[in-house]
């Protein structure tokens, strides 16, 4: 899994010491779990700023998102969240394989995305989540500087 | 299939917010009626039963003043401008993408389409990016509106008695479609007070500690399991008060309370957090469980309970800590 572009700080083995305390995922990918209620929902915090050593700023949050075994009956959905603009993209390729949903992109620049992870019925799900912050298209879309944090946890 | 009762329905009256007083009215009057009625729990402002309500032949419905305004078929799309709308339905099933585009443009474009009748207060500003493809058209409005928004949906029988039209005619959205994102607009600060919800808004900036405190004390467990999760995540978790509140509600009768004690008493680290980690590995509830496995950590003793956790009786939980174990894995060769 790629390491997630971290502001480079003296503190980065401390930030990431302390994220495994404080609900922060290292890299451009999350694992989770949503519980049996219906309504579970993981929420994150995404921030995407300017690529890390370069200028280019974020240009869009890209988003796609799997569900994991075992086979259940919920689908597993993805949502970003910015400056009125929603994204939603569901696992339909099937419970349990390697495969991902369609991407998602948000287009609203650099700043704080809220990503949320959902399911459409009662039962618990694991699921996969890649994101990562992409430049503009003359950049070819590079990866971006990518922070996220979690905020809710069901 | 008698007519008589069936007339209350259209008296059934209520303000656009009191939506809790529309379903228990309806409930009232369909009981009169001679129709069969399907509840269907959704979640949405408070409690709510979404009735899947089968009329014989059309039903005059002039008086339930949920929403406005109606999106009869047919009419004009919104003239705001928007993004691309691609709307296909065909033998009862909806393909729908969306890109940039406003609430109720798109919208107007599904009733176009399906012939379904809307009915909603007011769509919230901005634009909706979506795509839900091969659906009915239950499930395309779920996926369109999320998984939060409470809809009633009336279908039309035949007049035969047969098996019902799966098409619905018209919808009636509960709360305000688009607003689906009101929660997570809260969580980055952003006031947008919702009806119903106005209690729990956090105003500008700062969420309420006495006011979350409140939630965790609350008599529904939705409630406190909320309230729990946003005290977890506030700047005050490690607050003595807060941490009474997590270890009391380790033992709540509900188990997605439970749930969120352990991710909240997980989250301080250290070896009191593989204690309570370790017993909620013992749950009987399985979603204790799983948070058990979520909030490990990837060091020695964390490891150690996603190798307990291997041996769970439930898959889910089984195959969360394999793939964490995996994860951590990954992590120590990079």
């Amino acid at each position: 899994m790629k390491s997630a572009s971290l502001k480079a700080t003296a503190a980065i083995a401390l930030c990431v010491s302390a994220a495994a305390h404080s609900g922060i995922a290292v890299g451009h990918g999350v694992n989770g779990s949503l519980g049996k209620k219906r309504s579970a929902t993981d929420v994150y915090q995404v921030t995407c700023s300017d690529e890390e050593g370069g200028t280019t700023p974020s240009y869009r949050l890209m988003t796609r998102v799997r569900d994991n075994k075992p086979k259940r009956r919920p689908r597993v959905s993805v949502w970003t969240i910015k400056d009125g603009t929603t994204t939603k993209t569901t696992d339909t390729n099937g419970d349990g394989n390697a495969r991902y949903s369609a991407e998602t992109h948000n287009d609203n620049g650099s700043g704080v995305y809220v990503m949320r992870v959902t399911k459409s019925r009662r039962d618990a799900e694991n699921y996969s989540v890649q994101f990562h912050c992409e430049g503009p298209p003359s950049s070819g879309f590079i990866h971006t500087g990518t922070d996220i944090i979690r905020t809710q946890n069901q | 299939m008698p007519r008589g009762g069936c007339d209350n329905l259209s008296h059934v009256q209520a303000g656009p917010h009191d939506i809790g007083l529309v379903i228990a009215k309806l409930q009232v009057a369909i009981g009169a009626c001679s129709m069969t009625v399907h509840e269907r729990r959704l979640k949405g402002a408070g409690r709510i039963l979404g009735l899947l309500v089968l009329v014989s032949g059309l039903m005059p419905w002039n008086g339930a003043v949920i929403a406005s305004p109606d999106l009869p078929p047919g009419a004009p799309l919104d003239t705001r401008p928007f993004g691309a709308v691609d709307i296909a339905f065909h033998k009862g099933f909806i393909t729908l993408k969306v890109t940039r585009a406003s609430w109720t443009g798109v919208l107007a474009e599904f009733a176009r389409k399906t012939g379904v009748r809307f009915h909603y207060a007011a769509a919230a500003p901005g634009v909706v990016t979506a795509s839900c493809i091969g659906m009915t058209i239950a499930r395309a409005l779920e996926c369109l509106l999320g998984d939060d928004t409470s809809l009633v949906l009336r279908y039309a029988t035949e007049r035969s008695g047969a098996r019902p039209d799966p098409l619905p005619t018209e919808v009636w959205v509960l709360g305000q479609p688009g607003n689906d994102g009101e929660r997570n607009r809260m969580a980055t600060q952003s006031p947008s007070p919702r009806a119903g919800s106005a209690h729990e808004a956090a105003t500008t900036g700062q969420d309420d500690f006495a006011m979350i405190m409140e939630m965790t004390a609350s008599g529904d467990p939705d409630t406190r399991e909320r309230g729990l999760g946003r005290l977890a995540v506030s700047g005050n978790p490690t607050d003595p008060a807060a941490q009474a509140v997590f270890r009391a509600a380790l033992a709540d009768a509900d188990g997605s309370v439970r749930a969120q004690a352990v991710y909240a008493l997980a989250r301080g680290g250290g070896p009191q957090s593989v204690h309570v980690l370790r017993d909620a590995l013992r749950d009987a509830d399985m979603s204790v469980r799983l948070m058990a496995v979520d909030s490990a950590e990837a060091d020695e003793p964390g490891t150690a309970l996603l190798h307990e956790a291997l041996a769970d009786e439930d898959e889910t939980v089984r195959v969360a800590a394999a793939i964490k174990l995996k994860q951590t894995a990954s992590a120590h060769l990079d």
